[in-house]
């Protein structure tokens, strides 16, 4: 982040601009500022009174305060208590963990609690009983992040390095005197003085808003296990998982956000159940002398539920952080929400593993699904052949053990539920930039749906072959695996855009196909077994083509639906590509430049990178020498490409290090708007070369024109960045205290204690964002950040006692 | 063992088929929503209505305003926009607010409700809303649309369009004239009083009609279009705690403060610059004093709130009006019979404004004057004719001025400016656009992202802003 250049534009301060494009600085009288102590003014918390800046003299920065506000180090603190034993028919597991946790942003918390018992009850000669029960509770504050104008990172990354940002609340005395208590003071209002701040300023965010979430979960499972026959087990299993969530999202009167401003307060209480149901039947044959086989037979039952009531509160009567409905007792301005999902299904499959001369082994399964949200059932075949041919082939000293082996198997995914009609909504706002009219507010109404139904859902399949090996030498102390890979997917399930002129948006279906090819290796070698010394070495390697092949007439979809450069599945690319618009290019990949020797943005949407990466490779050691024990993982990610969206749009705000270049000119340079600066001239920007010459990159290329990064209309081209890294893990020491003394003097038979670093270590391309950090979290839009909350490196130190 | 083999093997087959469908009935109904049979019709119409009301006064319609020098866009992407980076993803919302709001469920009200006063409002709504996206676009999918059967409707021609919306507004008009005329809560422009909306559709009969220069056609429809302000057709800001308010103050008073806007730090709109009466470019003379009404439509672009003019949160913003009915016979007339024949009905808009009929109670009791032309003004010499031009050109010119001025917030001087521009110029505005770029004039808007993409009879690039449509090559 730079810290030369004030709030302001065009080299002039200005203290409620959006932009840091101000002045130079340093260059600045020096001294305190000077104010307008006639009229209006802020008072913060502690006193300190805020006046209208006259002149701007002072010299001082705040982007290290600013942060350190924001951030702190994070700590959490976790105890385990394991106990287990038994008899020999009976043995049980029981552990109870706790872990507090205060994240790298003040105010983010998270505590768990976990119980766990599983006991194993031998209850005859042919029957036994597993149970298995788990407990966890989750409390923790979330904090707002992400494209979010009261998010954490936004504020904070575009506030200008001159603006103190450490009062944020205070009351706003108008020119007549009126007092409004519970002000929010951001840099863009930095009196208080309108309800709206534009954008939070980040303490705000931290400490005035919340997003609690408070989770119960149980897990039972009771197993029977009944052998009747010493060839064959009959198992009967049932699995409930329940659990609520309960999420409170509270913003007071102030914060940034549409209907927000007035306040906004909702809970959601989220119950979901999971029931589970197998009953399996295993039996061993030998068919003849050289083979045997195991023939598994099964039928499953799945019934899954969610339900959500959401109570929201919008526009509070009373300026308070109570977190009441009573903060607005009028009718409108509270609303009911319910949505529900109810998935069943069932299967019936069979399994037969022959296992001949135990050389060769066939195994053969299928089955067959029939699911709430398809019509009619599916079958999926699988079958795999692998030869051991070190059992009798092939006899080497050096090659202790090799496997052949060729699979093909076909999987499916279900469609989502309640897909099949469609129906009338509620609940539609229609809004064409930021002016949503929402048919709640017109007194309720409804239309068709504007996701078309689709009765013929059929589920997702991927049919794949693999084909790979399975190596031991040196009497299995070194093990190599290598497979190949490739499947295609047919029918996969995607929301496609229709043409909006056949009245429907979208529609949910079997739209896609895709076939990806890859292959792995895996290495494994104990290199030095010794008594007192031993050495474990890993390392695995990967790379995978993927392809999409159809997507039955759309051009493209977008997995990342909202944003200005999205990842898309578009035909002949790889899936997750990133689209947007760029600039215009000849054949041989050099810029068309304008008159004056600029790029010009592409006139619609075009691919300008693959997030997905050429391989991948990890590299483990292990490494104990007597009671020390180091452990290293190594991670690198090879290509792939990246846009650090947020690094780029702050191009725009002129926060960035890449904007503050200050020079004096050399020659006379054109600007993006066309003007000529003459030689001699100092400048804030960068001098660069397109390919016809020096051109001037200043205020008129990355605020007011392509090159800042804002919305559509952008060179984004410019913000593709090389995903390569490479990033240490972990890297562990440990040390093991077991003594005979120890175990006189306190009963126990260890004690155990660990340093851990965890990431500590990150090489990669893109200056100061991490290309692991997805601003879509889980799913397959990936590449892209835009004021997404930052990885973090940890430090851990872990104390054991073993009795 | 070979009786258990071939147990296994049956075992093994039976099981395979078996895998209950039963058990899964009836799971994958929807619990959320409900099945549109249930729904009254009626219960449709709001809905499309709010999607018709961001056609006529959304982002568009902004964008609109700076193509015509009405509005100037200072920051982010507003600016954007006004240096015609026009990308068609700008187009996507008011196209899906068209199709999958306004279309697919006036039609569905259309073809299932037994009430002739809803079917023929759907029918009036309906064919406003696509006439405007003609107007808009060019040429655009119509007569294949909303049908299920087709996935890639083609793009009709516009005049095949307008022709369409006025056949279709004449069966509204039909419809309405013989059915009952009761109170429809559902319906936020006219509560169903089927006088004002046959009223109302006529004035868009006279308006596409215009569009197309069939000024004795636009005459004649005028004649029974809206005749008072009464009648006026517009979105009507209500009292929920968000989301039904002004369109422009929702902008302003959201995230977009400042970025759009008339007037800011000194620089002002051409429009702005219109009713200064400092102003070089100013209309006032001794019988138009324009000052509150200049005050009334300078926007503060700080916030919503520091707004109590045009933009104030709940003022309501105009789709047809009583003004454009008598402006569109004026310059009609004007055109057939000169300025004898015209000018009564420019005179009444004088009258209507004259008793404030262009302000809200904030402005009222500024200073304002609008006092009744005689002939002798637009002789050359005349207070309107200071540059010696043919009278009845003069006349025009005026007309053509109070369509900019009065319809400041609609499409119509967007739509003028374009109507006029191949050979009309000596009476249109000649409007600058502030620190813009003005050796180029934007004929159109985009296609939406969305068609173009997924709509293979769509073309394959889009003609781009500058390409003229149908009517006014």
């Amino acid at each position: 982040m730079q810290n030369t250049w004030g709030q302001g534009r065009n080299g002039v301060f200005g203290a409620t601009r959006a932009e840091s494009w101000g002045d130079y600085i340093p260059d600045r009288a020096g001294g305190a500022d000077e104010f307008n102590t006639t009229g209006q003014y802020f008072t913060a918390e502690d006193g300190t009174v805020y006046y209208p800046i006259t002149t701007k003299n002072s010299r001082e920065t705040f982007v290290e305060s600013n942060w350190d506000s924001v951030f702190q180090t994070g700590a959490f603190w976790q105890n385990d208590l394991t106990i287990s034993g038994g008899t020999e028919g009976n043995t049980y597991f029981f552990s109870m963990s706790n872990l507090q946790q205060d994240g790298i942003m003040r105010e983010a918390t998270y505590d768990r609690t976990n119980l766990r018992f599983n006991y194993n009850a031998t209850l005859n000669d042919f029957m036994r009983l597993t149970t298995k029960a788990a407990y966890t509770y989750t409390d923790s504050n979330r904090i707002q992040q992400s494209s979010n104008t009261a998010g954490i990172m936004l504020g904070l990354l575009r506030t200008p390095p001159d603006f103190d940002g450490r009062d944020y609340l205070g009351t706003y005395t108008s020119s007549g005197g009126q007092e409004f208590s519970r002000r929010h003071r951001s840099y863009r209002r930095y009196l208080g003085n309108s309800a709206n701040p534009s954008y939070n300023n980040p303490l705000w965010t931290l400490f005035e808003q919340t997003a609690t979430t408070q989770v119960n979960r149980f897990t039972v499972t009771p197993q029977l296990t009944i052998t009747p026959t010493e060839w064959l087990e009959i198992i009967a299993r049932g699995n409930v998982d329940a659990a609520d969530d309960r999420r409170v999202y509270f913003f007071p009167i102030g914060s940034a956000g549409g209907a927000r401003v007035n306040g906004a307060y909702q809970e959601d209480e989220i119950a979901t159940q999971d029931v589970n149901f197998d009953f399996i039947g295993r039996g061993q044959f030998d068919l003849s002398e050289n083979v045997g086989l195991t023939a598994t037979l099964g039928w499953s039952l799945n019934d899954r539920r969610y339900n959500r009531n959401s109570g929201t509160i919008t526009g509070f009567l009373v300026n308070s952080t109570k977190q009441t409905t009573s903060l607005n007792t009028s009718a409108e301005a509270s609303a009911f929400e319910n949505f529900k999902t109810f998935r069943k299904s069932n299967r019936g499959y069979g399994i037969l593993n022959f296992d001949i001369a135990d050389e060769l082994f066939v195994n053969l399964s299928g089955g067959l699904e029939a699911s709430s949200t398809i019509e009619g059932t599916f079958f999926y075949p699988a079958a795999d052949v692998a030869w051991n041919f070190t059992n009798s082939a092939v006899t080497s000293d050096f090659l202790s053990f090799g496997k052949l082996r060729v699979s093909y198997g076909q999987v499916g995914v279900q469609p989502s539920p309640h897909r099949f009609e469609t129906l009338a909504e509620g609940g539609f706002t229609y809004s064409t930039y930021s002016d949503p009219l929402n048919i709640g507010s017109f007194g309720g109404g409804y239309r068709l749906d504007n996701n078309l139904g689709n009765p013929n859902l059929e589920p997702e399949i991927k049919t794949e072959y693999e084909i790979g090996t399975d190596l031991r030498f040196l009497d299995n102390n070194l093990s190599l695996s290598m497979t190949y890979y490739s499947n295609t997917i047919e029918g996969i399930l995607l929301d496609v855009s229709l043409s909006p002129s056949t009245g429907f948006a979208t529609q949910y279906g079997n739209f896609g196909a895709m076939e990806n090819e890859g292959f792995e290796i895996d290495l494994a070698w104990n290199a030095i077994q010794k008594e007192d010394l031993l050495l474990n070495a890993t390392l695995n390697w990967s790379t995978n083509e993927n392809l999409v092949t159809d997507l039955y007439g759309t051009d493209s979809v977008s997995l990342t639906p909202g944003a200005s450069v999205s990842s898309r599945a578009i035909v002949g690319h790889p899936l997750g590509v990133l689209f947007g618009t760029g600039s215009q290019t000849n054949p041989d990949g050099s810029l068309i430049l304008d008159e004056n020797g600029f790029p010009q943005i592409t006139s619609s949407e075009i691919v300008l990178g693959d997030p997905n990466a050429d391989w991948r490779a990890g590299l483990g050691l292990n490494l104990t020498y007597k009671k020390w024990n180091l452990n290293v993982v190594v991670e690198h990610s090879q290509g792939g490409e990246f846009s650090p969206r947020t690094l780029h749009v702050l191009n725009r705000f002129g926060t960035t290090q890449a904007t503050a270049n200050r020079e004096t000119l050399t020659q006379d340079l054109v600007n993006y708007a066309g003007d000529i600066i003459p030689s001699g001239t100092t400048v804030r920007g960068n001098i660069k070369d397109f390919g016809a010459g020096n051109v001037l990159l200043d205020e008129t290329w990355y605020r007011t024109g392509i090159g800042g990064g804002f919305g559509d209309n952008q060179a984004y081209n410019f913000s593709i960045y090389d995903a390569t890294f490479t990033k240490v893990r972990e890297l562990s020491l440990g040390y093991t205290l077991d003594s005979p003394g120890l175990k006189q003097s306190t009963g126990l038979d260890s004690v155990r204690f660990t340093v851990t670093g965890r990431n500590w270590i990150n090489i990669n391309n893109i200056p100061g964002i991490d290309p692991e950090t997805n601003q879509y979290g889980v799913g397959n839009g990936f590449g892209l950040d835009y004021f997404t909350n930052p990885q973090t490196k940890s430090t851990l130190l872990s104390v054991a006692f073993n009795f | 063992m070979k009786n258990t083999y071939k147990l296994i093997c049956l075992f093994f087959t039976l099981l395979v088929t078996v895998s209950c469908e039963d058990l899964n009935d009836g799971v994958n109904v929807n619990p959320n929503d409900i099945l549109v049979d249930d729904v009254e019709e009626r219960l449709f119409l709001t809905g499309g209505m709010i999607a018709n009301v961001q056609i006529q006064c959304g982002h568009l319609n902004r964008i609109s305003g700076m193509y015509t020098g009405q509005l100037i866009g200072y920051s982010s992407l507003y600016s954007n926009i006004y240096g015609f980076n026009l990308s068609t993803a700008e187009s996507n919302s008011e196209w899906n607010a068209l199709y999958v709001g306004v279309i697919t469920n006036m039609r569905h009200i259309v073809e299932n409700s037994n009430s002739d006063q809803l079917r023929g409002i759907a029918m009036i709504v309906e064919a406003h809303a696509v006439g405007t996206a003609a107007s808009l676009f060019g040429d655009i999918p119509y007569s294949e649309a909303a049908n299920l059967e087709i996935s890639d409707p083609k793009f009709d021609s516009q005049v095949a369009v307008y022709d369409s919306a006025i056949a279709l507004l004449d069966r509204g008009i039909n419809t309405l004239n013989t059915s009952s005329s009761g109170a429809i809560p559902e319906d936020i422009y006219f509560n169903g009083d089927t006088s004002k909306w046959i009223a109302a559709a006529q004035t868009l009969k006279a308006r596409f009609y215009l569009h197309k220069k069939d000024y004795a056609s636009a005459l004649s429809a005028a004649q029974n279009g809206i005749s008072s302000a009464d009648g006026d057709l517009k979105f009507q800001p209500g009292d929920a705690a968000a989301e039904d308010k002004n369109l422009f103050w929702t902008i302003l008073e959201g995230s977009r403060a400042g970025d759009i806007g008339n007037s800011v730090d000194g620089v002002e709109s051409y429009l702005l610059q219109l009713l200064d009466n400092e102003n070089a470019n100013s209309r006032n003379h001794a019988k138009t004093n324009e000052a509150a009404r200049r005050a009334f439509y300078t926007i503060n672009s700080s916030s919503g709130s520091a707004n109590d003019g045009i933009i104030e949160q709940k003022q309501p913003q105009n789709m047809v009006t009583y003004f454009e009915n008598k402006l569109i016979m004026a310059e009609a007339a004007g055109r057939a019979g000169g300025v004898s024949s015209g000018l009564s009905h420019l005179n009444e808009v004088r009258a209507w404004l004259n008793s404030g009929g262009n302000l809200n109670g904030n402005y009222s009791d500024q200073p304002y004057s609008y006092e009744a032309f005689v002939a002798a003004d637009f002789e050359a010499g005349g207070i309107e004719n200071a540059d010696g031009i043919s009278a009845k050109n003069a006349f025009l010119r005026e007309v053509i001025e109070e369509r900019y001025v009065s319809g400041f917030g609609m499409h119509m001087p967007y739509n003028d400016a374009r109507r006029l521009r191949k050979s009309d110029n000596d009476i249109a505005v000649s409007y600058v656009l502030v620190n813009g770029d003005n050796s180029q004039k934007p004929e159109r808007m985009p296609y939406a992202t969305i068609e173009l993409n997924s709509n293979s009879s769509a073309p394959a690039q889009d003609p781009g802003i500058f390409t003229k449509t149908e009517v006014n090559q």
